[in-house]
C-alpha cells in the first residue's frame, strides 16, 4: 500500500514526534509508515485520517 | 500517489551492514582461536557436551553481546536515534524501552546458556530447575511489561516473528523427524528441539525487525 504521510507531514511542518504523539504511536512507527515498511491497522488509519483532516482514500492508495 | 521511499539512506544502511559484518567476522575468528586453544588444553575432555549445548551457548552469547551493544548505544540519544532511524535525538521513553528490550535480550541469552553450563558443573537438578524457573518468571514479567508499553508496530513484529518461527521450526523439525523415522538421523531430545526453535526465533526476529525498519 502507498501513502502520502511524509508529504502531508512536511506540508504542515510537523516533526515525527508531533505526529507520533497525535497518533499515540512511537516515532519508529511513524517512520515505518512513511517509508512503506508497515501498513497501519484500520483503527490507526482512521486516526491518521482524522489527524490530517482528510479521508482515508486520499492518504492511502493501493500499490505494489 | 507515489510512495516516499528512503532511497538516500540505502548507501548508509549498506555501509552499516558491511561494518557489522566485518566486526562479526573479526569476533568470530577471535572466538574460534580462543575456543581452539581451550579445546586443545583438554578443558572439555569428558564433559557431556551435545551439539545443542554448543548451539545454545552460541545463540546465548549472540543475545548477550547484542544486548550489551544495544545498552551502550542507548547511552547516546543521538546515536540511538540514528540506529532507530529517528529524527533528532532519542527521547526518554525511547531510551527506556530500548534498555528494557536489551535487558530482556540479555536475560534470554543467560537463560538459554545456563542449562548446559549448570549440567557441566554438576549442580543438583532441583536448585538449578528452581533458578531457571525464577529467571523465566522474571523474563515473562519483563516481556509482558514491554508488550503492554509498545504500540501496534512492535506487536505486529512479535506476531510475525512467532509465525515465521513456527514455519521455520516445523520445517526443520519435520525433516529431522523424517530422517529419524527412516533411521538415518539420531533421536532428538526436548532440549535439542527447544534450541532449534530458539535459533529459528532469533533468525525470524532479526528478519522481521529489519523488514519493518526496527533494526
Amino acid at each position: 500500500m502507498n501513502n502520502r504521510l511524509k508529504v502531508l507531514r512536511a506540508e504542515r511542518n510537523w516533526s515525527q514526534a508531533h505526529l507520533a504523539e497525535a497518533l499515540g504511536v512511537s516515532r519508529q512507527t511513524v517512520n515505518a509508515l512513511e517509508t512503506g515498511r508497515y501498513d497501519p491497522s484500520l483503527p490507526l488509519a482512521f486516526k491518521i485520517a482524522r489527524v490530517f483532516g482528510q479521508p482515508i482514500e486520499s492518504i492511502f492508495s493501493e500499490g505494489d | 500517489m507515489a510512495r516516499v521511499a528512503p532511497f538516500s539512506s540505502r548507501p548508509r544502511k549498506a555501509g552499516k551492514i558491511l561494518g557489522l559484518l566485518l566486526v562479526g567476522i573479526c569476533l568470530g575468528v577471535a572466538g574460534y582461536l580462543v575456543g581452539e586453544r581451550v579445546a586443545a588444553s583438554g578443558a572439555f575432555d569428558g564433559l557431556p557436551v551435545r551439539w545443542a549445548d554448543l548451539l545454545a551457548v552460541f545463540v546465548g552469547m549472540i543475545m548477550v553481546v547484542a544486548a550489551v551493544a544495544t545498552s551502550l548505544i542507548s547511552l547516546s540519544p543521538a546515536l540511538l536515534a540514528r540506529t532507530l532511524n529517528l529524527e533528532g535525538q532519542a527521547g526518554p521513553d525511547e531510551i527506556r524501552d530500548t534498555r528494557l528490550q536489551a535487558l530482556i535480550l540479555a536475560l534470554s541469552g543467560v537463560i538459554v546458556m545456563l542449562p548446559p553450563l549448570l549440567a557441566m558443573v554438576d549442580v543438583a537438578a532441583a536448585p538449578a530447575l528452581a533458578l531457571l524457573g525464577l529467571l523465566l518468571a522474571a523474563h515473562t514479567a519483563l516481556n509482558l511489561t514491554l508488550y503492554r508499553r509498545v504500540d501496534e508496530l512492535f506487536r505486529r513484529a512479535v506476531v510475525e516473528a512467532g509465525a515465521l518461527t513456527f514455519w521455520l521450526g516445523q520445517g526443520v523439525l519435520f525433516l529431522w523427524a523424517v530422517a529419524e523415522r527412516l533411521g538415518v538421523a539420531p533421536a532428538l531430545t526436548g532440549w535439542d528441539i527447544y534450541v532449534v526453535l530458539l535459533t529459528a526465533y532469533l533468525i525470524a526476529s532479526v528478519g522481521v525487525a529489519a523488514r519493518r525498519g526496527l533494526a
